[in-house]
Formats: structure tokens, C-alpha cells, sequence
């Protein structure tokens, strides 16, 4: 091989090894560039509903392209929806598919009912947000609650009333989300006598007749919300493919505030 | 298991957020009881000033649900997170159930005779040093018999509502413009604008039915725009389509800035001006009638704020400020404007108040539905009781002024009292009552009783050490406190007499929107809690017994006698016939001959119990039927506007069916930051708890959310002073220092150099650092804007 030739087939070697390097660094940096992108973008709002006070600077980035988050945001964390998250998914309890239509029994029932009157100051109250929240908007819970989330034994409701997108004027956290746990800065908790009406049962025309609704049906408008797939499970309706459900269950008259709407009744002086 | 990226994240989020579920905040372990058997009864929500109805479901004598009302034209069956726990505002473990005296320093129980008897030797001492201090959630009763009590009885106009602590810039501003209180338009507006402008109103957490009257359009494909003026980000700042964020005070600047430009464009609605307005500037010592001016000054005034000057001034971009004039240029759109604190409690209240009106009238953005500029009030009755009955020291009932002798005279024919009796001297207005009271008799403070009814002053009045804990130690001054829980006030109260709250007597309130509304007793007040008109016939007749000459009217009668239908006495100032007849119905059926002058004209109390409110002017038709007014000055609507007139400003100051388009300047700050305190401080409420949270911090579910006042402070501020989120913080202004935790990133988030506390906490007082300057006009205290400081006390402890 002459000396010229041994030149060339090392140059050839070099560029081979120069162009596997190339070719795997493009590749890998190819995806952990998709990959990097996709978990800021997950962290962050949308570029463009952030202003100058907002979490991001974006003075110092290029329209349309996202930062990385600062160390406040991250301390922020903490005390955000998924401060307590860890993720194990073997905690969650699989519900049978079958059960999901099948009746719900009578001991479901009192579980479930017990559950919804724990988050209620009274039948018929607003439910409380059993969970911490951001302070930002409606978008936030209406990620979940909007479509109604449904894994394993976790639920996230479904809205029963879409029109109505101020979420936080009705639903109040039951604690928090405050920035600190020191117990001197927070008030005893307070006393209050009140005692709530609780949930009835409808009632039925005849043995078998559908049951009339037993509480309010005023304001909303998506039965399922609570008695679909993403209720409570004792809640259920067993058969969800009928969707008409005031066809067959009449308000209950005693929940419908009639008497009160007529003028001039229930106005008598005490 | 196939989850996609997505769904991971939703499962986490749900997962992390369930597994949070804290049991110390849930609602309280209710125990069983069958729905059936509940009955509703109407009532207007006791809190804001919106005026929602509630349907009150009653069980056993206790409230035991409440929904909203359905039937209710305010808020079409929804509340807000206080309107459906108002129920629990009742049943507080401490309140207050019997009458108890300051004795040896300790308040020790005593008798109701026992209490009035005190109360009215004390006021029978000395009539002239006597004040009454109420509330804009007395009732319109309330209020009425406090007003009759006082001017037709003691000859003393020493009453004052907390209202001006809120209200007075409104109704200073709406005087000098169009010569009468109140707002032309109403709710419907919100129905039927294109743009809604929010003046510095944080309408998502203090109107939350209002604003979702508002937003939910957007639900039923309608696209009106929202646009907010504000000092910080709030819960409404998400749903705006424009946020113009200014600095304190440039609220001035800003509204001229904007009529500027109308002009300059030639944009205003010249043919609305030459037929309905002229225009008026301030005199040399501000006062409410001001001076004409032409609209070739008018032009030449405004001609400075020029969109980089407004610019300068308020930090809004010009682009923005030229947006809000293409808007207001717009014949084609309607345009409401709201506003609330921001614009009321400034030290030019009266005149930002004047501006905003004049920008719609400049601009032909009135008598149209949805053309409107519409303030709201913040208590259920500071419109029907503290503006309409008139219980501020220098009104008489139903729009008539003290000093005005012709009203004197109308207001004694009514209450039959001899000529001469009302005093033309109008009493001290809030911040000088108080002060009055709190300074020691010999450096002049002339005023040694105060009677305080449904309020709380010890946690509401600025610059609270000189207003009102000066009281503390002055022997020979005596508060008298009528409540329902304990509070700020009643620690300094030498007489403390339980009330009774909201369903559990009978009542009136008027809202926002000129509503008039009614409600029954429909429980028992707890203990010995007695109705606070009650307590003003009861004071009255001990009086009368005591001999006080103006306790009796022409005839010898006692001032507040009652008759029934059979024509007998009923002794209503004795507690057990009180209810014999509805003494609220007598009321109302008096006040309401006043109502007439000011063409506010209301129906008879059974009218008012048929529906749910009634917008007044309210006028009988060939029918017999009552109708309300939606649209004021506005021909079609407002039965009292000519025929062929279009709009007509019957009550014009200038007597000529005019309104008065103002010009102001824009003027500093009384207070501004400076190297010492370096923040703006401004104060305010939250969604949850309302005003001084006597009773929401007593309900759990509102106050689980919210257990604390806190300052909320800009990021980079905070990372400046090293600061971070949860720290122990010392505020301090001239006035005071208050520790509170801070609040990077909270409910609100301030810009840079501003600070925000609410004022609901009764154990961390904000308002022992607030200014207390007032307007000069409506004398309503600024609350919004003060110079701070703020230095680390103890690091979060878990960070």
C-alpha cells in the first residue's frame, strides 16, 4: 500500500467515525430535543398569556419559545395540586368493568351519599374543592372536571353545568392553598351550630316506578355528570344508554322550590 | 396499561389532589333529618350589595338549606360561595344571646330594661352629644326609624351610616351629574353591553353573580368584550380580553386621557352633548355645585392628556388608552361601565366618579340598554337605607338636605313633630364623628355617646388607633354596640345588645340597581337577641317615659305609636308585642310619602312581599299593577321623561333637563411612596369573606379557604429583599406596623412596588395602617392608596 493510499484509507477511517458520531449525536439530540421541549411545554402556559409581571421572563426569550422555569415556580410547587404526588400507580384499585353497570347496591349507595354530604354544608350546597388549587383560572379545573375523569378508584366529576365557567365563585377549597403551614398565623378553627338538611331518597308512584329525582335539578343540565362513569360509583345509573332521564324521573316537587314561586305563598307572617 | 402522555399528567394531578383531601376542613357532620318538611321563604342574600334573592329552607325553627332563587330577576336561581353558606352565619357558637354592661372594666350580663334604661338615661344627659353610628345593612326600616328618632326626636342630626366609608364618592358623583342619586341604569345592562369596563372592580370575587351575569354569555356563543382597568392581577384579570394595569391614582389621568382623544378625533357624540349636557369644572375650594364652563375650555382643559402624557402618568401603554377611545368612539356599540372601591374610596372619589360619567355622556354612551355607567355597592342596603331613607348626618328622607328649610319643614308635616323641631345644622360625617368621639371631652371632643348598629368600626375605619382605639381609657365617653358576634368593636363597647340577624326579623334592603326588596322573620333570634328597630322604639319610648320633651309629636302622641287594623294602641316598644303587627310594614308605609320628591317613587309593602324587589321609580299603572323602571332618564322606560324628549335629566342642577359633563385634573396623591416606604399599600376584600368577616370567618366552609390576611407582594420585589413565599412580615406605614405572612403569587399578584392585605382578619387590623385622608366633597376616606414598608420577621417555617 503506498503511502498515499494509507493517507487516504485513514481519512476514510476518520470520516466514518466523524460521521457515526454526527449521525448519533443528531439522532439522540433530535429526541431528547422533542423530549425536552414537550416536558417545558407541560410545565408552562402557552406563550403569549403571560405578560411581564407573569412567571416567565420574557424579555430575555424569543417569541413563541418557551423558558425554563424559575426557582420561585418551583417552590410554588409545593403547595400546588400535585405537592403531595407520588407516582405509584399500584395504589390505585381497578373497578371492575362489569360493575360499572351493574346496579349500584344499597351499602354502595350509603357510601357514596356519606361521601357527597361530607363535602356539603347542606343537601343542596355547593360542594367544597377537595383538593388544593392554583389560583389562575377555570381552564385549570376544567381540565379534569370538564370532560370528567374517571381511572381506576380516582374521580375528577364531570361538570353538570357547563354554562357556568366561574368555577371558584360557587366552589371553595376546603384548605388553602396558602403559602404557609405555620400554625401561629392561622386562626382556631370556628365553632357554628349550624345542622344542614340532608339527602332523601325519591320517592316511587308504585313498587317499580322510577323514583323521582331527590333533590334539586335547577341550574344543571348533565345528569351523568354524577350519574355516569365519572360519579360516584354508588351514584350510578345502571343504564346509562337511555339518555333521557327526566322522561322517566319527575322532579321531586318538594326540592323544586314550586310553592315558593308562586307569589303571595310562604309569605304568610310568622 | 395505555396511558398517553396527557392522561399521566391528568392522573397524577387527580391523584396528588385526592390523596390531599383534608378531613380538618371538612364541612360539619350534619345529622339526619328528612328534607321533607322544609320550608322555603324568600329573602335577599344578607351580604353584598348585588342583591341576590335566596329561597331559605326552615326546619324546626332553624335554617337548614338555602338555595338560589330561581324566580329572582338578579341572580335567576345563582349565588355565590357566601350566598349559599349565608344560612351558617346565623348559628356561631359565640353569639351574642343577652345584653351585657361594662362593669369594673369586665362586660357583665344585665336585663334588657336594665339596658335600655342606661342607654337612654345616657342619652337623656346629654341629647346634643348623642350619635348614632348604622350601617348600609340596617334596614330601610331601620334606618328610617333611626332618622325620625334622632332629627324628629332629639333635633340632632349626629347620625352617620358606615356607607360613607363606601358610597359617599358614588352618590357625590351621580349628584353633581345629574342632580339625583343612584344609577340610571341597571342589570340588564350586563345583559346587553358590548363591552363591559371594569374601573379597578374586581367583579369575579365581589360581584361574582354579577360578573358570571356577565361572562356566562360567552357560554351561549355571544362574544362581549371584557375589558379591566386595575391596579393588580385578580381572580377577574383571566376572563378580560384587555387588562390595562395603571398606577394608583392615575385613574384621573386615564379618563381624561381617553375624552382627549375623543375629541381630537372628533369622535364624541356631538348631537348627545348640544341636546343634553353642559359642562362644569371644579370652584377653587372643591365643593359639589362646581362652576360652568364652555365646552371650548372644557376642549382646552383636556387638551394636556395627551396618550404619551396619560401614558406617563398611569403606566398604560398609549395603544391601550387609544383602544379605549376607539371603543367609546363607537356609536354602534354599547358600552358599561362598573366600578366599585377603587373609584369611591380615593382622595378624588367624587371626582373620578364625575369623569366616568362624563366620558359616557361625552360619548352618547347612555340611555340605551347596556349603555350605562353603573356603580355598585358593597352592602345590601347602603342604596335603600343609607342613600334612599338618608341616614348620613346631613339628609332627610328621601333625597331632601337638612339644610335646606323648605325640606325641614315637609320632613316635620310628615312626622307631625312642631315646626322647628329638625335642626338645620347637619351633624359630623364619619371620620369627624369618630374622631369626636375618640378625643377627650376637654380638647374638644364634643360627642360622648355613640350608638353602633349592624357595623363594625373597630376593624372598618381607616387609620383605626386615631378613629377608634383612642377610645380606649376616656372615662366619660360610653359606646353602646348593638351585635350579633363578638367583634373589634364591641371589645371597646361599655354596652353591648344582642341582635337579631337577617331571617330572624323582619326586613327591607335596596340593592345595587335601585331594587327594593322584603323579606319575613322566618326563625327565632337565639337567647335574648332582640330586633335592632326595637331597640330605637324601645330607646324612644324609655325616653318619653324619662320625660324627653321631643319623644311626642303635635298631638301628644308618642313618636312611634302603632295602631292596628282594629284601631287599637299596640305597645310595640315592649318586646312581646312587638310582633302584634308588622312594624316594618308601618315603616315603610311612612318613609314611603317622602319617596315622591326625588321621583323614587316606591309601591306599597305589599307590593314589595309579591315579588322579589321592585326597581323604583316604581309607579301605578291605569291597571292598578305596579311597574318598575329598568332605564332611567330614558324616554320609553322612565315614566317621568316627556314624551318626544329621548333622554330628559329631570333632577339636572342646572334645572334645564341637563347633565353635567365635569372636567377634573389629575392630581398626585395625598400619600405617595418615598425612599422611607417605598410600596403602595392598598386594601380590599376577597371572594370568601365579607368585609369585616364577622360572620363568614364563623362559617367553615368559606373560611377553610381563606383562614387568614396575608400580603401579597410582586416576586421580584420579594427576591430583592430575600424574602420568600411564607415569611412572617412586618407592614408598616406612618400609622402603624401589622405582621402577616406573605404571599408571593396568591389570590392577587401586585406589580412591582405595590402591596395588597384584605381587611376581613379581625386579628391581623390592617386598618390601623391606613390613611384615613378623605375627599374633600363626599369626605369618604381613601383606603386604597398609602406609602409601606416591609421587613422579614421570621422565615416561613416550612418553606
Amino acid at each position: 500500500m503506498s503511502e498515499r493510499e494509507q493517507r487516504r484509507e485513514r481519512s476514510r477511517r476518520l470520516a466514518r467515525v466523524l460521521a457515526a458520531f454526527v449521525l448519533t449525536a443528531a439522532v439522540s439530540g433530535f429526541f431528547m430535543g422533542l423530549q425536552g421541549n414537550r416536558s417545558q411545554l407541560s410545565l408552562t402556559r402557552p406563550v403569549g398569556t403571560f405578560s411581564a409581571d407573569s412567571l416567565i421572563r420574557t424579555a430575555e426569550a424569543p417569541p413563541g419559545v418557551a423558558t425554563a422555569v424559575r426557582y420561585e415556580q418551583v417552590d410554588r410547587r409545593k403547595y400546588g395540586p400535585n405537592a403531595g404526588w407520588t407516582s405509584d400507580l399500584r395504589q390505585l384499585q381497578e373497578t371492575p368493568a362489569a360493575a360499572l353497570s351493574a346496579p349500584a347496591s344499597e351499602e354502595e349507595r350509603r357510601a357514596a351519599l356519606a361521601e357527597r354530604t361530607r363535602r356539603r354544608a347542606f343537601d343542596g350546597a355547593p360542594p367544597t374543592i377537595p383538593h388544593p388549587i392554583l389560583q389562575d383560572t377555570s381552564a385549570a379545573c376544567l381540565a379534569c372536571h370538564g370532560p370528567g375523569l374517571r381511572i381506576k378508584d380516582r374521580i375528577a366529576s364531570k361538570i353538570s353545568h357547563p354554562p357556568y365557567a366561574n368555577c371558584t365563585q360557587c366552589h371553595a377549597p376546603t384548605a388553602g392553598p396558602w403559602p404557609t403551614q405555620d400554625a401561629r398565623l392561622l386562626p382556631p378553627p370556628v365553632g357554628n351550630d349550624f345542622v344542614g338538611a340532608t339527602p332523601t331518597a325519591g320517592t316511587r308512584a308504585t313498587p317499580g316506578a322510577p323514583p323521582t329525582v331527590p333533590h334539586g335539578i335547577a341550574l344543571r343540565s348533565d345528569c351523568l355528570s354524577c350519574h355516569g362513569p365519572a360519579g360516584l360509583y354508588g351514584l350510578r345509573t345502571s343504564h346509562p344508554e337511555r339518555q333521557s332521564c327526566l322522561q322517566c324521573h319527575a322532579p321531586g316537587a318538594a326540592h323544586e322550590l314550586r310553592a315558593a314561586r308562586t307569589p303571595g305563598v310562604g309569605a304568610a307572617q310568622p | 396499561m395505555n396511558l398517553d402522555r396527557r392522561d399521566f399528567l391528568r392522573l397524577s394531578a387527580l391523584a396528588a389532589a385526592t390523596a390531599m383531601v383534608d378531613r380538618r376542613a371538612e364541612a360539619a357532620p350534619t345529622s339526619p333529618a328528612p328534607a321533607a318538611g322544609i320550608r322555603w321563604q324568600k329573602a335577599p342574600c344578607r351580604f353584598c350589595g348585588t342583591g341576590c334573592h335566596v329561597q331559605v329552607g326552615v326546619q324546626n325553627e332553624k335554617v337548614v338549606a338555602i338555595q338560589g332563587d330561581p324566580e329572582a330577576e338578579v341572580n335567576k336561581g345563582l349565588l355565590c360561595v357566601k350566598g349559599y353558606h349565608v344560612g351558617l352565619a346565623l348559628y356561631g357558637q359565640d353569639r351574642l344571646t343577652q345584653p351585657q354592661l361594662r362593669k369594673n372594666g369586665k362586660l357583665t350580663p344585665i336585663s334588657w330594661e336594665e339596658a335600655i334604661d342606661v342607654a337612654a338615661r345616657r342619652i337623656l344627659a346629654a341629647p346634643d352629644k348623642f350619635a348614632i353610628y348604622s350601617s348600609g345593612q340596617s334596614t330601610i326600616p331601620e334606618g328610617y326609624a333611626i332618622s325620625k328618632f334622632l332629627r324628629g326626636g332629639l333635633g340632632s342630626n349626629q347620625t352617620e351610616p358606615n356607607a360613607r366609608l363606601c358610597m359617599a364618592s358614588a352618590v357625590t358623583g351621580f349628584l353633581s351629574t345629574y342632580g339625583v342619586d343612584e344609577p340610571a341604569g341597571c342589570y340588564d345592562d350586563l345583559d346587553h353591553c358590548d363591552v363591559l369596563v371594569l374601573w379597578g372592580n374586581n367583579m369575579a370575587e365581589m360581584h361574582p353573580v354579577l360578573f358570571s351575569r356577565f361572562i356566562d354569555r360567552r357560554s351561549r356563543g355571544e362574544k362581549p368584550l371584557l375589558i379591566e382597568l386595575a391596579t393588580r392581577r385578580t381572580r377577574t384579570t383571566p376572563f378580560a380580553d384587555h387588562f390595562l394595569l395603571f398606577k394608583p391614582q392615575s385613574d384621573l389621568a386615564i379618563l381624561n386621557g381617553v375624552a382627549h382623544l375623543l375629541l381630537a378625533w372628533g369622535k364624541h357624540d356631538a348631537a348627545f352633548v348640544e341636546k343634553y349636557c353642559s359642562f362644569r369644572r371644579d370652584t377653587e375650594k372643591p365643593s359639589l355645585a362646581g362652576q360652568p364652563m364652555s365646552f371650548d375650555d372644557y376642549k382646552k382643559a383636556l387638551a394636556e392628556y395627551t396618550p404619551a402624557r396619560v401614558s406617563e402618568l398611569s403606566g398604560v401603554p398609549a395603544e391601550q388608552i387609544e383602544l379605549l377611545a376607539r371603543l367609546f368612539a363607537r356609536r354602534d356599540l354599547r358600552i358599561t361601565s362598573t366600578w366599585c372601591m377603587g373609584f369611591n374610596q380615593h382622595t378624588r372619589g367624587t371626582n373620578v366618579n364625575r369623569l366616568c360619567h362624563g366620558l359616557h355622556l361625552l360619548s352618547g354612551h347612555f340611555g340605551r340598554p347596556g349603555d350605562a355607567p353603573t356603580s355598585l355597592t358593597g352592602q345590601p342596603s347602603a342604596c335603600g337605607t343609607a342613600r334612599e331613607v338618608g341616614t348620613l348626618c346631613h339628609t332627610l328622607p328621601g333625597g331632601r338636605l337638612v339644610e335646606n328649610a323648605e325640606h325641614r319643614a315637609e320632613t316635620e308635616q310628615i312626622w307631625n313633630v312642631p315646626a322647628g323641631r329638625i335642626a338645620p345644622k347637619p351633624g359630623y360625617h364619619t371620620a369627624l364623628m369618630w374622631e369626636k368621639f375618640c378625643t377627650p371631652t376637654d380638647k374638644g371632643g364634643d360627642l360622648r355617646t355613640m350608638f353602633v348598629q349592624a357595623t363594625n368600626p373597630g376593624q372598618s375605619l381607616p387609620n383605626l388607633h386615631k378613629l377608634f382605639r383612642a377610645k380606649k381609657g376616656l372615662e366619660d365617653k360610653f359606646l353602646i354596640v348593638s351585635e350579633v358576634y363578638p367583634s373589634a368593636t364591641t371589645e371597646l363597647a361599655d354596652l353591648v345588645l344582642p341582635a337579631a340577624l337577617w331571617v330572624e326579623k323582619n326586613g327591607m334592603f335596596g340593592n345595587s340597581e335601585r331594587r327594593t326588596q322584603q323579606w319575613f322573620r322566618m326563625v327565632p333570634p337565639p337567647g335574648q337577641a332582640r330586633d335592632d328597630a326595637w331597640m330605637i322604639l324601645a330607646l324612644a319610648h324609655r325616653l318619653l317615659e324619662l320625660g324627653h320633651p321631643g319623644m311626642k309629636d303635635r298631638d301628644g302622641r308618642f313618636l312611634f305609636a302603632q295602631k292596628n287594623e282594629a284601631g287599637a294602641e299596640v305597645p310595640v316598644w315592649d318586646w312581646p308585642h312587638y310582633y302584634d303587627l308588622n312594624v316594618d310594614r308601618a315603616l315603610f308605609e311612612e318613609y314611603r310619602r317622602f319617596s315622591a320628591y326625588k321621583h323614587k317613587n316606591l309601591a306599597p309593602y305589599d307590593e314589595y312581599v309579591k315579588t322579589r324587589g321592585l326597581r323604583w321609580p316604581v309607579v301605578q299603572q291605569p291597571d292598578g299593577s305596579w311597574r318598575e323602571t329598568k332605564f332611567r332618564f330614558a324616554e320609553g322606560d322612565d315614566p317621568f321623561v316627556k314624551k318626544g324628549a329621548g333622554v330628559q335629566f329631570y333632577h339636572s342642577t342646572t334645572k334645564n333637563d341637563r347633565a353635567q359633563i365635569w372636567f377634573a385634573p389629575y392630581e398626585k396623591a395625598t400619600e405617595e411612596p418615598d425612599q422611607e416606604f417605598p410600596f403602595w399599600l392598598c386594601t380590599g376584600r376577597v371572594l370568601e369573606h365579607w368585609h369585616t368577616g364577622t360572620m363568614t370567618r364563623r362559617i367553615a366552609p368559606l373560611q377553610g379557604a381563606m383562614p387568614s390576611a396575608y400580603v401579597e407582594m410582586h416576586r421580584d420585589d420579594a427576591a430583592e429583599r430575600g424574602l420568600r413565599n411564607g415569611d412572617l412580615v412586618a407592614l408598616r406605614t406612618r400609622r402603624g406596623e401589622v405582621r402577616l405572612p406573605l404571599w408571593i403569587d396568591g389570590r392577587g399578584q401586585p406589580p412591582r412596588g405595590s402591596l395588597f392585605v384584605p381587611f376581613f382578619d379581625e386579628r391581623l387590623l390592617i386598618n390601623e395602617l391606613t390613611l384615613g385622608d378623605i375627599d374633600p366633597i363626599s369626605k369618604e376616606p381613601d383606603y386604597k392608596k398609602c406609602a409601606a414598608t416591609v421587613a422579614r420577621v421570621a422565615p416561613n417555617p416550612q418553606p
